[in-house]
Order: structure tokens, then C-alpha cells, then sequence
């Protein structure tokens, strides 16, 4: 067999192939590598993405299965296991199959309060390193959630600025500005602030003057910014004489109790060192030739002098004062949470007591540290002898009476006519509220809603529904 | 040697025949050049139009996504202002506006989403002042652009009766009724030219007010 020679130029392009071969798969083969790590990494975004979705899903499941919980158990906050938590639950899909897992860590409520702190954190079993954090405060809403409360008819006029929502039992007149729900608890009913038929249970004679029922309710998003309900549940104003019996037991126990005075009542004076001065009050301003109208009407205002020191006794830890008489407050505080509830027992028209008020209630932090509850069983009145420019920092109640001053005749001057009424809190009342006459009381009157009471109401007040409702819901990092 | 061979006479006249490209061999070879270039010109501008375009689409597509995950977050937690007001403010077919605490420092900001020409941008506003008060002006910045109107409205509302094919409220929406608010927001540089809109959309429970649970 005869070899074949190769040509010089062959000789000179021996592997020149397999450089090319060489160099092209190289390309290649980077090239390869480069696709199948891009795809690789976008399978585990889309992975992840999904996973985080789902550990989303799951840690809401965890929220929505504690509400439920708290439906059924409305003080277990153990996840009914009697010992601390986290509490883990598995999660499961439509299949059966086990994906996931929600971790609960719960807060139960401080004394006095029903705000439930609920922290879910969800992860899948497919990657459970990743975890999303949903955390939720349920509440059981309080007479604190609202900026006007009333059992009877009010009319708010064109100059009225209300934030919080508003409820009426009975029907509600609007001609301001609402930015929050405006609730009755009646369809219709007769304004009694003028003649014609009966009207929507919340309406307003802002122009275009409301129809009369049973025409179709026009949207008055100018009136009524987030709307207009009725009829919704009443508020119960009745119960709340068992809120304050309660109050009075845990005033009695770990609070601040004190009997009846022996003279016209208590002037409790709050001091911002968290203790208060109590006083007996002996003598009021006597109407000396003026005159008012109203059961009960009277000066209501402590003469210079007029009362004995008891004794200065330090803020309760469950921040409770109770007496079973009249009470004047007045004073400053600061870091306090506090509840002042006046009632005598056992309930009766003739024996109800009053809160009267004739110097500033202030806070000394207005972002929900401080909060003063005033619930009284009677009025709560505002004193004739009182500031020109009278500021009150509290949540009232006055469970069988109302919010507002006696009509004082022109005789009781300079007193009968005042420049400034400012309250920041919320107002519940039972009767009419009455504080301007158009000669006299207060000529200027602002309500500022407290919106931190729906978050943080004073301890004890008094509930107003008996199921958690969520306050506040957010994803957390 | 190589020079004596093309004096030679035979050849030498065949290379003068030979010296340069006919007019026609010319004009032919300018033509398919001319053609190539045509070709390879539109290619290059194909290449550059193709890509802008694709970024374009890929940022449109990004803006939706930054968008309806913010927004979705954001009205997840929408609750009652820091002055008391509802939670939600403004509920028309291209302004949406509601309160949250997006910076976490326990104050409600008051975030509003509105149509302004074809920009869609996201206002925010702080409360200041003792009692707070949501007064001055917002801080305004675009979330995206060249939105297109259609028949389908930017903000569209449901109530507690939503089922997963109800139709939506109608306009005005009485703001206390929504529990559920759907965004369809469609995109298109420009609309002349190919390729078609992208639309983004995306449904948010509003998580405090929702009780149909």
C-alpha cells in the first residue's frame, strides 16, 4: 500500500480545523452556559415569586382563622392552648396537600382595653426560608370610635366640620361637612326643628334640599364625603349603666373609690406627676338675681373658697376613679390613661349624678399617650362661672343626661355669654346636646374629634358591639 | 521571467480587453450593492427600532409592576385618617384617593392616584400641625405615562356583593359602600404604530373595611 504524500500547503494547514473548532465551541458553549444559568435563574424568580405569593395567602389565613377564633372565644388569646404561643398551624390546599405554614404571635389586650395584637407570619413548605409578616389589631368597637354619639334628634348647622364618624338613635340632620360615616338607626322621622313630613333618618336641608321618603336617597358626596347610612343597630346608652357599675367593682378593687362626699360632691383636680388633688366641695356661686332654665340649673360652678382638701392620692394602675356623686374636674395631665365616672347606685332619675366643668381638661401630648374618659350617669355640664375660652381634653359620655350649659339670662353677665368652647375627644349624649342659645352660652364652639380613641380608648369604656372588628391591618418587613 | 511572459504579443491584448469593469458589470455590481446596503441599513435601523421598542415595552411593563404592587400594598391597609375621616376619600373612575401609613411613623398619609393628561401620578400628603390637619400641598411624583383612555375606567369599585363577575358600581360610588377596587390602566407609547397597549390590572380588598369575610 502505497502512502499518499501530503501537499506543503496541506503540511502547513495540519489542525488548522481544530482551532476553529476550538474557538466556535468555546463561543458555544459560553453561549449555552449563559442561556441555561439565565433560565435557571428565572425558574427560581418565578419560584420565588410564587412562593412568596403563597406565604402571603397563608400568613392571611392565619389572620382570618384568629378572627374567628375570637368570634368564638372572644377572651382567649392563647389560641386555646392555655400556654404561650407562637402557635403554628399547617395550611392546606384544596387537594389536601399540606403547603404551607402560618406562625401566630398574639398580644392580648392590656386591662381596660379589647385592642388584640395579631402578628401572622406565613411560609411555604416548598421554601420555607421565605416568609411574608401580616400584622392586624382587632378591637371591640367602643363608644371611642365615634366623634358624636347621640340618643336623641340632632341638627348640626352649615358650619359644622366633623371628622369621626357620627351615630344617632334617633334621626340626624347635616348641613356641614362629614368625613366619616353619618349613621341613624331610624329609616325616617319627624325633624322636629320644622314642620312637614317625616325625612330620611340621616338628611340634610343643605340646598338641594333633601326628597322626602320614600324617594330614592341622592348621593351628597359634597354633605356626606364617605356617605350616609340608616337604619344601622342602635347604640345602647341603657347599657351603659352595667359599664359603670363594672368601673365602679374594679374602682372599688384596684382603682380610686370614694363614697359619697357628704357635701354637694368631689372637685378632683389632675396634676401632670400622675396624681390628682380631691376635694369635698361645700359651697357653689349662688345665682345672685340671674336666673336659668332646666331642671337641675344652677350655677354649677365652686365658689372661691367654697371647698375642703381632702387628700392628693397617685393615678391607679387600672386608671379607675369612680364617685358616687357630683364631681367637678379640672386640671392637666400627662402620660396618663384615665377613666372618671360618676354614677350613684342603685340607678334612679332623681339621685343621677352630674360632671360639671367650669376650668380646662388638658393633655400635655395629643398622639394617644394621654386619654381622659368622663362618663357621667346624669349631665355633663358645663358651670356658669366658667372660662371665656374653655378647653376640654376627654371623651364624654353622659349616659342619661346631655352635653351642655343652663340657659343663663343676661342678668348672670359677664358669665352667661363665653367666646370659646374647645373639645378634643369625643362626645356621647343621651339628651340634646345644648351649649349656645343665641344669646348666650359659648358663641364659638369647636369639636375636635381625638382620632387616636379608636386605637387607644380610655380603659373601661364602654363597648358598643360585642364582635372584634379590625382597626388596623399592614404587611410588615 | 513572469514579465516576459505577459509582453508576450497574444496575451498582451487579451489583458487590454481585460483592463477594467464594463459600465454594465459596474451598474450591476452598484445595484446588488445598493441593494445589500438598503438591506443591511434596514436591518441595523430594524435592530435599533426593535430594541427601543422592546425597552420601551419592558419600562412600561416594570412602571405596571412597581405601580400595582405599591398601590396594592398601600390600599391593603388603608384605614381611618389621623383626623378620623374614612378611609377612603375619593373614589371617582380616575382619582382614587385614601389614607395610609406608608412611611410607618404612626401618622396616615393621605395618598391620592389621579389622571393628569395622560401621566398617571401619585400625590401624597402629611398632616401637620396640633390637632393634626391635612391642609398645603401634596408632593406629586409620575407613576406612569402615556396612559390611554378607554372604555374601561382607570378606578372601578365593588361592593360587599362582589362575587367575581359583578359589574361595578356606577359613578357617582357612595365611598362607604367599597370593599373591593380594581385597576385597569392601559399603556401605549404610541398608539399609530405597532405594537398594541400593554394593559395592567389588578383587584385590592381593602382589608379594614372588608365584611364579607
Amino acid at each position: 500500500m502505497t502512502k499518499k504524500r501530503l501537499t506543503s500547503s496541506q503540511v502547513l494547514h495540519k489542525g488548522g480545523l481544530l482551532v476553529t473548532v476550538l474557538v466556535f465551541a468555546s463561543i458555544g458553549i459560553l453561549m449555552l452556559t449563559g442561556l441555561v444559568a439565565w433560565t435557571g435563574m428565572n425558574a427560581r424568580v418565578l419560584r420565588t415569586a410564587t412562593s412568596r405569593e403563597l406565604a402571603f395567602h397563608v400568613a392571611e389565613a392565619g389572620i382570618d382563622y384568629y378572627r374567628w377564633h375570637l368570634a368564638h372565644a372572644p377572651t382567649d388569646y392563647q389560641d386555646g392552648t392555655g400556654v404561650a404561643g407562637p402557635y403554628v398551624h399547617p395550611f392546606y390546599d384544596t387537594a389536601g396537600n399540606m403547603v404551607g405554614n402560618f406562625s401566630l404571635t398574639i398580644t392580648a389586650p392590656v386591662a381596660g382595653s379589647t385592642i388584640v395584637r395579631v402578628r401572622s407570619t406565613g411560609s411555604t413548605i416548598a421554601e420555607p426560608t421565605i416568609t411574608r409578616k401580616i400584622e392586624v389589631l382587632f378591637a371591640i368597637p367602643s363608644f371611642a370610635k365615634y366623634a358624636w354619639v347621640l340618643n336623641s334628634f340632632v341638627n348640626f348647622g352649615s358650619t359644622a366640620y366633623v371628622y369621626g364618624p357620627i351615630h344617632s338613635n334617633t334621626g340626624l340632620r347635616f348641613d356641614g361637612i362629614a368625613y366619616n360615616l353619618v349613621t341613624s338607626a331610624t329609616s325616617t322621622f319627624d325633624d322636629p326643628d320644622h314642620s312637614g313630613g317625616y325625612e330620611f333618618g340621616v338628611h340634610t336641608h343643605d340646598s338641594p334640599v333633601d326628597p322626602l321618603p320614600p324617594a330614592a336617597v341622592p348621593n351628597r358626596a359634597d354633605v356626606f364625603v364617605a356617605g350616609r347610612q340608616f337604619p344601622v343597630p342602635a347604640v345602647d346608652f341603657t347599657g351603659i349603666i352595667s359599664d359603670l357599675s363594672q368601673i365602679k367593682s374594679a374602682a372599688q378593687s384596684e382603682g380610686r373609690y370614694f363614697a359619697a362626699s357628704g357635701g354637694l360632691g368631689y372637685h378632683v383636680v389632675l396634676k401632670t406627676n400622675d396624681t390628682f388633688d380631691l376635694y369635698r366641695v361645700n359651697t357653689m356661686y349662688s345665682k345672685s338675681g340671674c336666673s336659668c332654665s332646666g331642671t337641675g340649673c344652677g350655677t354649677l360652678s365652686i365658689k372661691s373658697g367654697g371647698e375642703t382638701f381632702l387628700s392628693n392620692y397617685t393615678f391607679p394602675a387600672n386608671g379607675l376613679i369612680f364617685v358616687e356623686d357630683h364631681m367637678w374636674v379640672n386640671g392637666t395631665i400627662d402620660g396618663a390613661r384615665l377613666t372618671i365616672a360618676s354614677a350613684k347606685f342603685p340607678d334612679n332619675p332623681s339621685t343621677r349624678t352630674n360632671i360639671n366643668v367650669t376650668n380646662d381638661i388638658r393633655y400635655t401630648n395629643y398622639d394617644g399617650t394621654d386619654v381622659i374618659g368622663l362618663i357621667a350617669q346624669g349631665n355633663f355640664n358645663v358651670g356658669l362661672v366658667s372660662e371665656d375660652d374653655l378647653r376640654v381634653d376627654a371623651a364624654i359620655i353622659a349616659q342619661n343626661g346631655r352635653i351642655g350649659r343652663y340657659s343663663y339670662t343676661s342678668e348672670c353677665s359677664p358669665n352667661h355669654l363665653r367666646t370659646l368652647l374647645t373639645t378634643y375627644g369625643m362626645l356621647g349624649t343621651n339628651q340634646r346636646s345644648a351649649l349656645w342659645y343665641g344669646s348666650n352660652g359659648y358663641q364659638t364652639r369647636n369639636y375636635i374629634y381625638d382620632a387616636n380613641l379608636l386605637y387607644a380608648p380610655p380603659p373601661s369604656f364602654p363597648l358598643t358591639a360585642d364582635q372584634y372588628i379590625t382597626i388596623s391591618w399592614e404587611e410588615v418587613e | 521571467m513572469i514579465l516576459s511572459f505577459i509582453t508576450k504579443k497574444p496575451y498582451r491584448k487579451r489583458l487590454l480587453f481585460s483592463a477594467g469593469f464594463s459600465l454594465v458589470e459596474a451598474l450591476v455590481a452598484m445595484g446588488i450593492f445598493t441593494v445589500i446596503g438598503i438591506a443591511v441599513m434596514t436591518f441595523f435601523s430594524d435592530i435599533f427600532s426593535f430594541s427601543k421598542s422592546a425597552q420601551g415595552q419592558l419600562q412600561i411593563q416594570q412602571e405596571l409592576q412597581v405601580l400595582t404592587r405599591r398601590m396594592s400594598a398601600e390600599l391593603r391597609a388603608a384605614s381611618q385618617s389621623s383626623v378620623g375621616s374614612y378611609a377612603l376619600a375619593t373614589t371617582s373612575s380616575s382619582t382614587l384617593s385614601f389614607y395610609v401609613d406608608t412611611d410607618n411613623d404612626g401618622v396616615k398619609e393621605r395618598i391620592r392616584y389621579f389622571l393628569q393628561g395622560t401621566e398617571l401620578k401619585k400625590g401624597t400628603l402629611k398632616p401637620t400641625g396640633s390637632p393634626l390637619a391635612y391642609t398645603g400641598s401634596e408632593t406629586t411624583r409620575s407613576m406612569v405615562k402615556n396612559v390611554q383612555a378607554t372604555t374601561t375606567p382607570l378606578f372601578s369599585y365593588y361592593d360587599t356583593n362582589y362575587a367575581g363577575t359583578t359589574t361595578p358600581l356606577t359613578q357617582p360610588v357612595t365611598v362607604s359602600s367599597v370593599r373591593l377596587v380594581k385597576i385597569t390602566i392601559v399603556v401605549d407609547d404610541n398608539a399609530l404604530i405597532p405594537p398594541p397597549a400593554i394593559i395592567g390590572t389588578t383587584q385590592i380588598s381593602l382589608r379594614t373595611i372588608k365584611d364579607n369575610l
